[in-house]
């Protein structure tokens, strides 16, 4: 049979695949540490890092469904790009011949942190790398794996800021990449969508919980017809980027003719659904909402950060104006 | 009757299927604009129904036992896709409440008589059906509504109006919501009648939509007898009747209208130069593909029952973004383009988009209903 979405039992092995996740990596805890890296080697340990290679390779042997669903899960818990960069590293290194550095990032036994790279020469921005041994770097021309001291000239930019460790740095002039391909750009966009929709999902949850809880005028904020459209606002942005994801994994997965366009329309749509719904869900908390010690700003800032690893929004759109759709004209 | 094709289709692979539908429709997709409003939009609807319907292509997912097909609703959309790609005429035509709500209604709700009667009908492309919910004084507030129907031996006897109801003026019957029990009040004491419309004492005044055309109408009920064999989903009990049909208008009724909106951006894509237009393309682009991706989503999860209120999110999303879609179009083109000015060109599109947040419920009645049933917040005051 044609599949066309995740199915059921795919969304019932990530939900019990990422059952740590409650414990490990409650958002809270970034209001204490914005660093991830005390938990590299649990991800390493849960096979988190691999689970789109084959067995054989050091992977979990699942496809792009599950990889989707499962970082849709990271996204929700505010884990760290880490996490992405290390499963980009190792296909990466896997798809260039280099089984054994793909085996060692998946033991865990080398961090990789991700960096955006506007242009070729351009600078970098560097995300949670204090202690990263490789670096892997998303450009126009594709993804590059770097060992760490290629990048070079690196500025601490102040972490509390976006709640999360950030550098600008430079790509030494000699540096060579350890491995690199072209062909993992829709992949590249999953990850990205999967993460900004599970932050969309979070924080619409959030929007409603808070909406039955807090009382104003004698009644929860939620029987308010303002905040209940936003509400609704919200949970429509969640399911077109959800149902976005899972059609445009599918179709990766089946390597569907069409699914670079799937791919890149999935992160169109889920970056725009987290911004809206991380600035929401602000407005819903009200004073609560603009303080530090809600999450809700945790949220809205990995969403920046998250859309500057994708290069932004604009570059998101012209990249989804370069792919092709059935309904394009070629196929009318 | 029987369509022509049944033996070939039985084991037909999903890519076989497509490409017979696409063969089918290159050869028959008619050539000639419909009509805008009027008996001749009436005749040309009908005899589009007739085609597809002798070609095997009408009621893909009605029951067989009534002499549709039966099959999975993604391939019905797999239908709708091609559908779009050749062109053909827009569902969103005199054929819209039967072959969309009230056919369903009556599959869902209907007696065995009332199936066998109405539904080879209305796929045939033998009737058009019109909708009479929607009263002067009651819109959003429907369970309001005041027209009455007086029971008479085994008759009813109805007295009063209805407002917008489209293809009215050109409609064989109607799915008509009228108030039974005269003590009742709000959605207690209700009935859904078909209601012939060429019953004596029916009087119909079309009215103009701001995009041009005649296509809903006032319905002026005047002493008008109908058999209570007439009701669907029993005497007094309407509200419930009338909230499948509301389930059917929001829920599958736009397929063809979500999957076709593709279609329409990719060529706005193709006819714009303008560069600060881009990005606005791109996420009706995006939009245009995440909406497809809920329609079959919604598609899969209805083939394991009844989907209720979250059919409203797409509904309303389909409505915005058609909104969105046909606004755009006039900033490509301008006012005075000839693709803008033609009759069925984008101008007319741009204005009717203006109906997609109003038919079916408003924008913010979904957004209401959306809130209370799929999030679960309290019901306010209204
Ligand atoms: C093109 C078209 C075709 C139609 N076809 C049919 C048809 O075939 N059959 C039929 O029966 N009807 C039909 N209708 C009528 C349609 O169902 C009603 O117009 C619609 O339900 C709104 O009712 P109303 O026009 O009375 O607006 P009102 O209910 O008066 O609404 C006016 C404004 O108030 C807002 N409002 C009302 N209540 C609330 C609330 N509780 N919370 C927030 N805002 C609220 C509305 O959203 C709207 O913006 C059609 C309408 C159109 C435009």
């Amino acid at each position: 049979m044609t599949m066309f979405h995740a199915s059921t039992e795919q969304l019932e092995l990530i939900d019990s695949f990422t059952r740590p996740l409650e414990e490990l990596f409650a958002p809270a805890r970034l209001h204490k540490s914005e660093s991830d890296y005390g938990q590299w080697v649990t991800g390493a340990e849960f096979g988190w890092f691999g689970i789109s290679l084959p067995e054989a390779a050091g992977g979990i042997g699942l496809g792009m469904v599950e990889e989707a669903l499962l970082f849709e899960k990271f996204g929700r818990h505010l884990v760290t790009p880490g996490f992405m960069a290390a499963s980009l590293a190792a296909k990466t290194a896997y798809l260039c011949g280099d089984a054994a550095l793909a085996q060692q990032i998946l033991n865990g036994e080398l961090p990789v942190a991700m960096a955006r790279q506007g242009a070729p020469g351009a600078g970098v921005t560097l995300v949670d790398a204090a202690s990263a041994k490789l670096c892997l770097v998303l450009s126009p021309q594709g993804t590059a794996l770097f060992h760490a001291d290629a990048v070079v000239e690196r500025q601490p930019l102040d972490a509390a800021q976006w709640s999360i460790p950030l550098q600008s740095a430079r790509l030494a002039g000699n540096a060579a990449a350890h491995a690199a391909t072209q062909k993992i750009g829709a992949d590249v966009n999953l990850l990205l969508a999967a993460q900004l929709t599970g932050i969309a999902a979070a924080t619409l949850d959030m929007a409603v919980s808070y909406s039955l809880l807090r009382q104003q005028f004698g009644a929860p904020i939620g029987s308010f017809q303002a905040i209940k459209h936003y509400c609704t606002d919200m949970a429509m942005q969640v399911q077109a980027a959800k149902d976005m994801l899972s059609f445009g994994a599918v179709a990766v997965a089946e390597a569907r003719d069409d699914h670079r366009f799937q791919a890149a329309s999935a992160l169109v749509v889920a970056t725009r659904a987290a911004f809206f719904n991380t600035a929401k869900n602000i407005q819903i908390h009200g004073g609560m909402g603009f303080s530090a010690e809600c999450d809700a700003h945790l949220y809205l800032k990995r969403a920046h950060v998250l859309d500057t690893l994708a290069g932004g929004l604009k570059a998101s759109r012209a990249a989804l104006r370069r792919e092709t759709s059935i309904f394009g004209k070629d196929a009318a | 009757m029987m369509p022509e094709m049944m033996p070939e289709m039985m084991d037909e692979s999903p890519d076989d299927f497509r490409a017979r539908a696409r063969r089918w429709l290159r050869d028959n997709v008619p050539t000639e604009h419909p009509p805008v409003d009027g008996p001749e939009s009436r005749a040309y609807a009908l005899a589009w129904q007739q085609r597809q319907f002798a070609g095997g292509w009408a009621g893909l997912t009605w029951p067989r036992a009534y002499g549709g097909r039966e099959l999975p609703v993604l391939q019905q959309i797999a239908w709708f896709e091609e559908y779009a790609r050749a062109h053909a005429p827009s569902t969103h035509n005199a054929l819209f409440v039967g072959m969309n709500h009230a056919g369903p209604t009556l599959i869902a709700c209907g007696s065995d008589e009332q199936k066998a009667f109405h539904l080879p009908k209305i796929m045939q492309g033998d009737v058009i059906w019109c909708q009479g919910f929607s009263e002067p004084n009651s819109g959003s507030d429907l369970a309001s509504l005041r027209t009455r129907g007086e029971v008479q031996g085994d008759e009813l006897v109805i007295n009063g109006q209805k407002i917008w109801s489209s293809y009215a003026d050109i409609a064989d019957y109607q799915e008509l919501l009228i108030r039974t029990d005269p003590a009742s009040s709000r959605h207690h004491g209700l009935s859904w009648v078909i209601c012939p419309m060429d019953a004596p004492g029916i009087t119909v005044r079309p009215i103009k939509t701001m995009a041009g055309p005649a296509k809903f109408a006032e319905v002026f009920y005047d002493n008008v007898r109908i058999p209570l064999a007439n009701i669907v989903g029993g005497l007094n009990n309407g509200w419930k009747t009338a909230m499948a049909t509301l389930s059917f208008e929001r829920g599958t009724a736009s397929l063809a209208l979500q999957i076709s909106l593709s279609q329409r951006v990719e060529e706005l894509i193709a006819a714009c130069d303008d560069v600060a237009l881009g990005e606005t393309l791109m996420d009706l682009r995006a939009d245009a593909a995440a909406l497809r991706a809920m329609s079959y989503q919604f598609a899969i999860k209805s083939e394991s029952g009844p989907v209720g209120s979250e059919g409203s999110m797409i509904r309303l999303y389909f409505a915005e973004l058609a909104q969105r879609v046909a606004r755009v179009a006039i900033d490509i083109f301008g006012i005075a383009a000839p693709e803008v000015l033609a009759v069925h060109g984008l101008g007319y599109d741009y204005f009717d988009a203006y109906s997609e947040t109003i038919a079916g419920g408003t924008a913010e009645i979904q957004r209401n209903i959306i809130a209370e049933r799929v999030l679960g917040l309290p019901r306010g005051s209204r």
